[in-house]
Protein backbone atom coordinates (compact mmCIF):
# COMPACT_ATOMS: atom_id res chain seq x y z
CA UNK A 1 0.00 0.00 0.00
CA UNK A 2 1.20 3.86 -0.64
CA UNK A 3 1.20 5.90 2.23
CA UNK A 4 -1.90 7.76 0.98
CA UNK A 5 -3.74 4.54 0.94
CA UNK A 6 -3.44 4.86 4.91
CA UNK A 7 -5.10 8.31 4.87
CA UNK A 8 -8.54 7.73 3.13
CA UNK A 9 -11.17 7.66 5.98
CA UNK A 10 -11.36 10.86 8.14
CA UNK A 11 -12.93 9.90 11.65
CA UNK A 12 -15.94 11.42 11.50
CA UNK A 13 -17.01 13.03 14.66
CA UNK A 14 -20.38 12.23 17.00
CA UNK A 15 -22.97 14.39 17.10
CA UNK A 16 -25.59 13.89 19.27
CA UNK A 17 -28.86 16.50 18.49
CA UNK A 18 -31.48 16.08 20.63
CA UNK A 19 -33.49 13.21 20.46
CA UNK A 20 -31.32 10.16 18.81
CA UNK A 21 -32.84 6.52 18.24
CA UNK A 22 -30.87 3.62 19.17
CA UNK A 23 -30.46 3.03 15.57
CA UNK A 24 -29.02 6.64 14.58
CA UNK A 25 -26.56 6.33 17.31
CA UNK A 26 -25.03 3.69 15.68
CA UNK A 27 -24.70 5.48 12.62
CA UNK A 28 -23.04 7.53 14.24
CA UNK A 29 -20.53 5.53 15.88
CA UNK A 30 -20.43 4.26 12.38
CA UNK A 31 -18.98 7.74 11.17
CA UNK A 32 -16.59 7.90 13.72
CA UNK A 33 -15.30 3.68 13.23
CA UNK A 34 -12.82 3.61 16.20
CA UNK A 35 -12.23 1.46 18.99
CA UNK A 36 -15.35 0.12 20.40
CA UNK A 37 -18.09 2.10 18.30
CA UNK A 38 -16.34 1.21 15.42
CA UNK A 39 -16.76 -2.49 16.56
CA UNK A 40 -20.37 -2.42 17.89
CA UNK A 41 -21.45 -0.43 14.40
CA UNK A 42 -19.98 -2.98 12.27
CA UNK A 43 -21.39 -5.56 14.86
CA UNK A 44 -24.87 -4.50 13.63
CA UNK A 45 -23.68 -4.19 10.02
CA UNK A 46 -22.89 -7.71 10.18
CA UNK A 47 -26.13 -8.98 12.19
CA UNK A 48 -28.45 -7.07 9.77
CA UNK A 49 -26.64 -8.70 7.00
CA UNK A 50 -26.96 -12.25 8.08
CA UNK A 51 -30.84 -11.63 8.43
CA UNK A 52 -31.56 -10.01 4.98
CA UNK A 53 -29.30 -12.72 3.75
CA UNK A 54 -32.12 -15.59 2.72
CA UNK A 55 -30.02 -18.60 3.05
CA UNK A 56 -28.27 -17.66 6.08
CA UNK A 57 -29.20 -19.71 9.56
CA UNK A 58 -28.36 -17.85 12.29
CA UNK A 59 -26.92 -19.15 15.46
CA UNK A 60 -27.23 -17.62 19.11
CA UNK A 61 -24.21 -18.88 21.18
CA UNK A 62 -25.11 -18.31 24.74
CA UNK A 63 -22.92 -18.02 27.98
CA UNK A 64 -22.67 -15.91 30.53
CA UNK A 65 -25.03 -15.13 32.97
CA UNK A 66 -27.29 -14.13 30.58
CA UNK A 67 -30.95 -14.47 32.07
CA UNK A 68 -30.20 -12.97 35.55
CA UNK A 69 -28.92 -10.03 34.10
CA UNK A 70 -32.08 -9.44 32.49
CA UNK A 71 -32.04 -10.50 28.97
CA UNK A 72 -34.36 -13.29 29.27
CA UNK A 73 -37.20 -11.65 27.41
CA UNK A 74 -35.10 -9.95 24.79
CA UNK A 75 -34.02 -13.94 23.30
CA UNK A 76 -37.01 -14.97 23.51
CA UNK A 77 -38.38 -12.51 21.62
CA UNK A 78 -35.79 -12.91 19.01
CA UNK A 79 -36.89 -16.10 18.74
CA UNK A 80 -40.42 -16.16 17.83
CA UNK A 81 -39.66 -12.75 15.46
CA UNK A 82 -37.43 -15.19 14.07
CA UNK A 83 -34.42 -13.49 14.08
CA UNK A 84 -32.52 -16.29 15.55
CA UNK A 85 -32.47 -20.27 14.41
CA UNK A 86 -30.80 -22.15 16.12
CA UNK A 87 -29.66 -21.82 19.95
CA UNK A 88 -26.66 -23.20 21.32
CA UNK A 89 -26.18 -22.66 25.49
CA UNK A 90 -24.78 -23.24 28.67
CA UNK A 91 -27.22 -25.56 30.94
CA UNK A 92 -26.76 -22.64 33.73
CA UNK A 93 -28.45 -20.10 30.97
CA UNK A 94 -31.70 -22.42 30.50
CA UNK A 95 -31.49 -23.27 34.40
CA UNK A 96 -31.89 -19.74 35.00
CA UNK A 97 -34.70 -19.44 32.34
CA UNK A 98 -36.29 -22.23 33.84
CA UNK A 99 -35.93 -21.01 37.27
CA UNK A 100 -37.77 -17.44 36.46
CA UNK A 101 -40.72 -19.85 34.22
CA UNK A 102 -41.34 -21.35 37.70
CA UNK A 103 -42.18 -18.37 39.51
CA UNK A 104 -38.23 -17.70 40.75
CA UNK A 105 -36.64 -14.32 40.44
CA UNK A 106 -33.74 -12.76 40.48
CA UNK A 107 -32.86 -9.72 42.39
CA UNK A 108 -30.95 -6.44 41.74
CA UNK A 109 -28.11 -6.83 44.81
CA UNK A 110 -24.55 -5.65 45.25
CA UNK A 111 -20.94 -7.08 44.35
CA UNK A 112 -20.14 -5.61 47.99
CA UNK A 113 -22.33 -7.56 50.00
CA UNK A 114 -21.39 -9.97 52.89
CA UNK A 115 -20.69 -13.09 51.18
CA UNK A 116 -20.26 -15.14 54.32
CA UNK A 117 -23.85 -13.65 55.82
CA UNK A 118 -25.86 -14.44 52.54
CA UNK A 119 -24.50 -17.79 52.96
CA UNK A 120 -26.49 -18.01 56.23
CA UNK A 121 -29.44 -16.59 54.51
CA UNK A 122 -29.25 -18.83 51.75
CA UNK A 123 -29.23 -16.36 48.92
CA UNK A 124 -26.49 -17.18 45.86
CA UNK A 125 -24.91 -13.64 44.02
CA UNK A 126 -23.89 -13.70 40.54
CA UNK A 127 -21.82 -10.79 40.62
CA UNK A 128 -24.50 -8.02 41.56
CA UNK A 129 -27.43 -10.13 41.25
CA UNK A 130 -28.85 -12.62 43.64
CA UNK A 131 -30.96 -15.47 43.90
CA UNK A 132 -33.02 -17.39 46.94
CA UNK A 133 -32.01 -21.38 47.46
CA UNK A 134 -35.59 -22.13 47.39
CA UNK A 135 -35.87 -21.14 43.58
CA UNK A 136 -33.43 -23.58 42.73
CA UNK A 137 -34.91 -26.12 45.25
CA UNK A 138 -38.18 -25.61 44.09
CA UNK A 139 -36.96 -25.87 40.44
CA UNK A 140 -34.63 -28.96 41.42
CA UNK A 141 -38.10 -30.59 42.71
CA UNK A 142 -40.00 -29.98 39.36
CA UNK A 143 -37.66 -30.83 37.35
CA UNK A 144 -36.45 -34.15 39.01
CA UNK A 145 -40.53 -34.83 38.34
CA UNK A 146 -40.27 -33.73 34.52
CA UNK A 147 -37.33 -36.06 34.18
CA UNK A 148 -38.78 -39.10 35.70
CA UNK A 149 -42.10 -38.39 33.38
CA UNK A 150 -39.88 -37.93 30.20
CA UNK A 151 -37.61 -41.04 31.17
CA UNK A 152 -41.49 -42.86 31.71
CA UNK A 153 -41.95 -41.93 28.16
CA UNK A 154 -38.64 -42.71 26.62
CA UNK A 155 -38.64 -45.66 28.13
CA UNK A 156 -35.16 -46.20 28.75
CA UNK A 157 -33.65 -44.49 25.42
CA UNK A 158 -31.70 -41.58 25.83
CA UNK A 159 -32.02 -38.28 24.34
CA UNK A 160 -29.70 -35.50 22.84
CA UNK A 161 -29.15 -32.66 24.70
CA UNK A 162 -31.87 -30.61 21.75
CA UNK A 163 -34.72 -33.80 22.51
CA UNK A 164 -34.17 -32.71 26.53
CA UNK A 165 -34.52 -29.28 25.95
CA UNK A 166 -37.41 -29.35 23.55
CA UNK A 167 -39.40 -31.66 26.34
CA UNK A 168 -38.55 -29.29 29.12
CA UNK A 169 -40.08 -26.38 26.66
CA UNK A 170 -42.87 -28.65 25.90
CA UNK A 171 -43.87 -28.94 29.99
CA UNK A 172 -43.20 -25.31 30.93
CA UNK A 173 -46.16 -23.03 29.74
CA UNK A 174 -44.60 -18.86 30.67
CA UNK A 175 -44.66 -17.80 26.82
CA UNK A 176 -41.60 -15.51 27.72
CA UNK A 177 -39.59 -18.43 28.58
CA UNK A 178 -36.50 -18.76 25.75
CA UNK A 179 -37.52 -23.03 26.23
CA UNK A 180 -40.77 -22.31 25.87
CA UNK A 181 -40.67 -20.02 22.92
CA UNK A 182 -37.94 -22.31 21.27
CA UNK A 183 -40.85 -25.34 21.33
CA UNK A 184 -43.64 -23.20 20.11
CA UNK A 185 -41.36 -22.25 17.52
CA UNK A 186 -39.52 -25.24 16.51
CA UNK A 187 -36.12 -23.05 17.25
CA UNK A 188 -33.58 -26.01 18.37
CA UNK A 189 -31.50 -25.50 21.28
CA UNK A 190 -28.56 -27.20 22.13
CA UNK A 191 -26.89 -27.65 25.16
CA UNK A 192 -23.56 -29.36 24.79
CA UNK A 193 -22.20 -29.56 28.40
CA UNK A 194 -25.61 -30.05 30.03
CA UNK A 195 -24.14 -31.93 33.18
CA UNK A 196 -22.48 -28.52 34.12
CA UNK A 197 -25.27 -26.91 35.74
CA UNK A 198 -28.40 -27.65 37.95
CA UNK A 199 -29.22 -29.91 35.34
CA UNK A 200 -26.78 -32.59 36.57
CA UNK A 201 -27.60 -31.87 40.11
CA UNK A 202 -31.25 -32.01 39.22
CA UNK A 203 -30.09 -35.50 37.48
CA UNK A 204 -28.97 -36.98 40.69
CA UNK A 205 -32.09 -36.14 42.73
CA UNK A 206 -33.85 -37.59 40.08
CA UNK A 207 -31.90 -40.88 39.42
CA UNK A 208 -31.37 -40.85 44.02
CA UNK A 209 -35.13 -41.93 44.61
CA UNK A 210 -35.30 -45.53 45.02
CA UNK A 211 -37.50 -48.00 42.93
CA UNK A 212 -37.38 -45.27 39.94
CA UNK A 213 -38.11 -47.55 37.14
CA UNK A 214 -36.79 -45.44 34.42
CA UNK A 215 -33.62 -43.10 34.36
CA UNK A 216 -33.29 -40.49 32.47
CA UNK A 217 -30.43 -40.24 29.89
CA UNK A 218 -29.00 -37.49 27.63
CA UNK A 219 -26.70 -37.86 25.75
CA UNK A 220 -24.92 -34.73 24.02
CA UNK A 221 -23.10 -37.10 21.13
CA UNK A 222 -26.36 -37.55 19.53
CA UNK A 223 -26.68 -33.62 19.05
CA UNK A 224 -23.33 -33.43 16.63
CA UNK A 225 -24.96 -34.97 13.28
CA UNK A 226 -28.00 -32.77 14.33
CA UNK A 227 -25.81 -29.93 13.99
CA UNK A 228 -23.42 -30.53 11.63
CA UNK A 229 -26.39 -31.50 9.21
CA UNK A 230 -28.32 -27.41 9.97
CA UNK A 231 -24.82 -26.20 9.13
CA UNK A 232 -24.38 -28.73 6.10
CA UNK A 233 -27.84 -27.87 4.57
CA UNK A 234 -28.04 -23.90 4.89
CA UNK A 235 -26.07 -22.25 1.86
CA UNK A 236 -24.35 -20.02 4.39
CA UNK A 237 -23.90 -19.98 8.08
CA UNK A 238 -23.92 -16.77 10.60
CA UNK A 239 -23.19 -16.60 14.40
CA UNK A 240 -24.11 -14.52 16.77
CA UNK A 241 -21.74 -14.95 20.45
CA UNK A 242 -22.30 -13.66 23.48
CA UNK A 243 -19.07 -14.64 25.51
CA UNK A 244 -17.79 -18.01 24.23
CA UNK A 245 -16.91 -21.33 25.87
CA UNK A 246 -18.53 -24.14 24.83
CA UNK A 247 -21.59 -23.07 23.36
CA UNK A 248 -19.57 -20.88 20.99
CA UNK A 249 -16.97 -23.87 19.64
CA UNK A 250 -20.08 -26.11 19.44
CA UNK A 251 -20.89 -23.37 16.92
CA UNK A 252 -17.79 -23.09 15.22
CA UNK A 253 -17.26 -26.82 15.40
CA UNK A 254 -20.26 -27.92 13.53
CA UNK A 255 -19.14 -25.25 10.48
CA UNK A 256 -16.27 -27.04 10.21
CA UNK A 257 -17.87 -30.23 10.39
CA UNK A 258 -20.21 -29.66 7.86
CA UNK A 259 -16.88 -28.76 6.05
CA UNK A 260 -17.98 -25.15 5.23
CA UNK A 261 -16.75 -22.32 8.23
CA UNK A 262 -18.91 -19.62 9.23
CA UNK A 263 -19.49 -16.90 6.88
CA UNK A 264 -20.29 -13.90 9.31
CA UNK A 265 -19.30 -14.10 13.00
CA UNK A 266 -20.27 -11.71 15.88
CA UNK A 267 -18.62 -12.14 18.99
CA UNK A 268 -19.17 -10.24 22.24
CA UNK A 269 -16.70 -11.04 24.94
CA UNK A 270 -14.37 -9.08 27.35
CA UNK A 271 -11.72 -11.99 27.48
CA UNK A 272 -8.04 -11.88 26.25
CA UNK A 273 -6.64 -14.08 23.32
CA UNK A 274 -2.88 -14.43 25.72
CA UNK A 275 -4.23 -17.18 27.46
CA UNK A 276 -5.13 -19.73 24.55
CA UNK A 277 -8.60 -20.08 25.89
CA UNK A 278 -11.23 -20.22 23.41
CA UNK A 279 -13.37 -17.43 24.71
CA UNK A 280 -10.49 -14.84 24.05
CA UNK A 281 -9.77 -16.14 21.03
CA UNK A 282 -9.95 -13.66 18.10
CA UNK A 283 -11.77 -14.56 14.88
CA UNK A 284 -8.50 -14.23 13.46
CA UNK A 285 -7.33 -17.60 14.92
CA UNK A 286 -10.75 -18.99 14.66
CA UNK A 287 -9.63 -18.41 10.60
CA UNK A 288 -6.41 -20.44 11.20
CA UNK A 289 -8.98 -23.40 12.35
CA UNK A 290 -11.28 -22.97 8.93
CA UNK A 291 -14.38 -22.72 11.49
CA UNK A 292 -14.65 -19.21 10.22
CA UNK A 293 -14.26 -18.23 6.76
CA UNK A 294 -11.33 -16.27 5.84
CA UNK A 295 -13.51 -13.79 3.88
CA UNK A 296 -16.36 -14.23 6.40
CA UNK A 297 -18.34 -10.81 7.06
CA UNK A 298 -16.79 -11.12 11.23
CA UNK A 299 -16.15 -8.48 13.95
CA UNK A 300 -14.99 -9.19 17.93
CA UNK A 301 -16.88 -6.12 20.07
CA UNK A 302 -14.94 -6.28 23.35
CA UNK A 303 -17.20 -5.27 26.10
CA UNK A 304 -19.95 -6.36 28.44
CA UNK A 305 -22.54 -8.07 26.47
CA UNK A 306 -25.79 -7.27 28.63
CA UNK A 307 -24.75 -3.40 27.26
CA UNK A 308 -23.85 -4.50 23.68
CA UNK A 309 -26.28 -7.28 22.84
CA UNK A 310 -29.46 -5.00 23.22
CA UNK A 311 -27.61 -2.13 21.21
CA UNK A 312 -27.37 -4.02 18.32
CA UNK A 313 -30.23 -5.54 18.50
CA UNK A 314 -32.44 -2.46 19.18
CA UNK A 315 -30.18 -0.85 16.18
CA UNK A 316 -30.90 -3.75 13.85
CA UNK A 317 -34.82 -4.30 14.34
CA UNK A 318 -34.97 -0.93 13.58
CA UNK A 319 -33.46 -0.70 10.81
CA UNK A 320 -35.62 -3.90 9.76
CA UNK A 321 -38.69 -2.15 10.20
CA UNK A 322 -41.57 -3.90 11.28
CA UNK A 323 -42.92 -4.84 7.94
CA UNK A 324 -39.52 -7.05 7.39
CA UNK A 325 -40.36 -10.91 7.18
CA UNK A 326 -37.92 -13.64 7.25
CA UNK A 327 -38.67 -17.26 6.07
CA UNK A 328 -35.49 -19.33 7.88
CA UNK A 329 -33.57 -21.47 5.38
CA UNK A 330 -34.68 -23.67 7.82
CA UNK A 331 -38.08 -23.15 7.70
CA UNK A 332 -38.85 -23.28 4.05
CA UNK A 333 -42.00 -23.98 3.17
CA UNK A 334 -43.47 -23.16 6.37
CA UNK A 335 -45.27 -19.40 6.37
CA UNK A 336 -43.16 -16.90 8.00
CA UNK A 337 -43.87 -14.62 10.74
CA UNK A 338 -44.46 -11.03 10.69
CA UNK A 339 -42.87 -8.98 13.63
CA UNK A 340 -45.48 -7.20 15.94
CA UNK A 341 -44.57 -4.04 15.92
CA UNK B 1 -23.50 -35.80 65.70
CA UNK B 2 -22.91 -37.64 69.18
CA UNK B 3 -22.35 -34.51 70.80
CA UNK B 4 -24.99 -32.11 70.09
CA UNK B 5 -27.60 -32.01 72.12
CA UNK B 6 -30.71 -33.46 71.35
CA UNK B 7 -33.10 -30.36 71.20
CA UNK B 8 -30.69 -28.64 68.88
CA UNK B 9 -31.34 -31.21 66.42
CA UNK B 10 -33.65 -29.58 63.45
CA UNK B 11 -34.13 -30.70 59.87
CA UNK B 12 -32.85 -26.58 59.45
CA UNK B 13 -29.43 -27.63 60.71
CA UNK B 14 -29.51 -31.20 58.98
CA UNK B 15 -26.68 -32.11 55.99
CA UNK B 16 -30.31 -32.81 54.06
CA UNK B 17 -31.95 -29.56 54.12
CA UNK B 18 -31.81 -26.80 51.48
CA UNK B 19 -34.68 -23.89 51.94
CA UNK B 20 -38.00 -24.39 50.32
CA UNK B 21 -39.65 -21.94 52.34
CA UNK B 22 -37.52 -19.83 54.08
CA UNK B 23 -37.35 -20.01 57.09
CA UNK B 24 -40.35 -22.07 57.70
CA UNK B 25 -40.01 -25.15 55.57
CA UNK B 26 -37.03 -27.18 54.55
CA UNK B 27 -36.71 -29.60 51.30
CA UNK B 28 -34.96 -32.96 52.44
CA UNK B 29 -32.88 -34.34 49.86
CA UNK B 30 -32.87 -37.91 51.67
CA UNK B 31 -36.46 -38.35 51.98
CA UNK B 32 -37.26 -37.31 48.19
CA UNK B 33 -34.23 -40.29 47.56
CA UNK B 34 -36.68 -42.49 50.29
CA UNK B 35 -39.86 -41.42 48.23
CA UNK B 36 -41.20 -40.03 51.59
CA UNK B 37 -42.80 -36.13 51.14
CA UNK B 38 -39.82 -34.22 50.95
CA UNK B 39 -40.91 -31.00 52.39
CA UNK B 40 -40.47 -30.54 56.24
CA UNK B 41 -40.71 -28.11 58.75
CA UNK B 42 -37.27 -26.53 59.36
CA UNK B 43 -37.82 -27.54 63.19
CA UNK B 44 -39.24 -30.84 62.57
CA UNK B 45 -36.46 -33.90 63.09
CA UNK B 46 -36.03 -37.22 62.52
CA UNK B 47 -33.43 -40.18 63.38
CA UNK B 48 -31.52 -39.88 60.22
CA UNK B 49 -30.22 -36.41 61.33
CA UNK B 50 -26.75 -35.19 60.81
CA UNK B 51 -25.04 -32.11 61.30
CA UNK B 52 -24.77 -29.43 58.78
CA UNK B 53 -20.58 -28.20 57.96
CA UNK B 54 -21.75 -24.85 57.67
CA UNK B 55 -23.91 -22.83 59.50
CA UNK B 56 -27.08 -21.27 58.64
CA UNK B 57 -30.02 -18.89 59.77
CA UNK B 58 -33.10 -21.34 59.26
CA UNK B 59 -33.17 -22.80 62.41
CA UNK B 60 -32.57 -19.12 63.97
CA UNK B 61 -34.90 -17.49 61.99
CA UNK B 62 -37.99 -20.48 62.17
CA UNK B 63 -37.44 -20.29 65.69
CA UNK B 64 -37.89 -16.55 65.60
CA UNK B 65 -40.74 -16.96 63.41
CA UNK B 66 -42.48 -19.19 65.77
CA UNK B 67 -42.17 -16.60 68.44
CA UNK B 68 -43.55 -14.25 66.45
CA UNK B 69 -40.54 -12.01 67.05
Amino acid sequence: MKRKDYLQNPVKHIKINGTLTVDQLMRQFQGSGSFGAGRLARACNIYEKMLRDKDCTVFLALSGAVVPAGMRALVADLIRARLVDVIVSTGASMVHDAIETLNGHHYKGSWMADDRELYRYHIFRIYDVFVAEEDYVKLDYQLAEMYREIATERNGESISSNEFAWELGKRLKDPNSILRAAYEENVPIFIPAVRDSEFGYIHLLHASQEKQKNILKVDAFKDVPRICEICGKSPRNGMVVIGGGVPRNTVQSAAIAAKKGMDYAVVITMDRPETGGLSGSTLRETVSWGKVKGEADKIMVIGDALVMFPLIVASVVERLGSEFMRTPYLKRGKPAVRRSK
Amino acid sequence: MGSVEKEKRFCGNCSSHNPYEYPARIFCSKRYAQNKEPIVDTLWCCGDWSPVNQDCHCVRDALKKKSGA
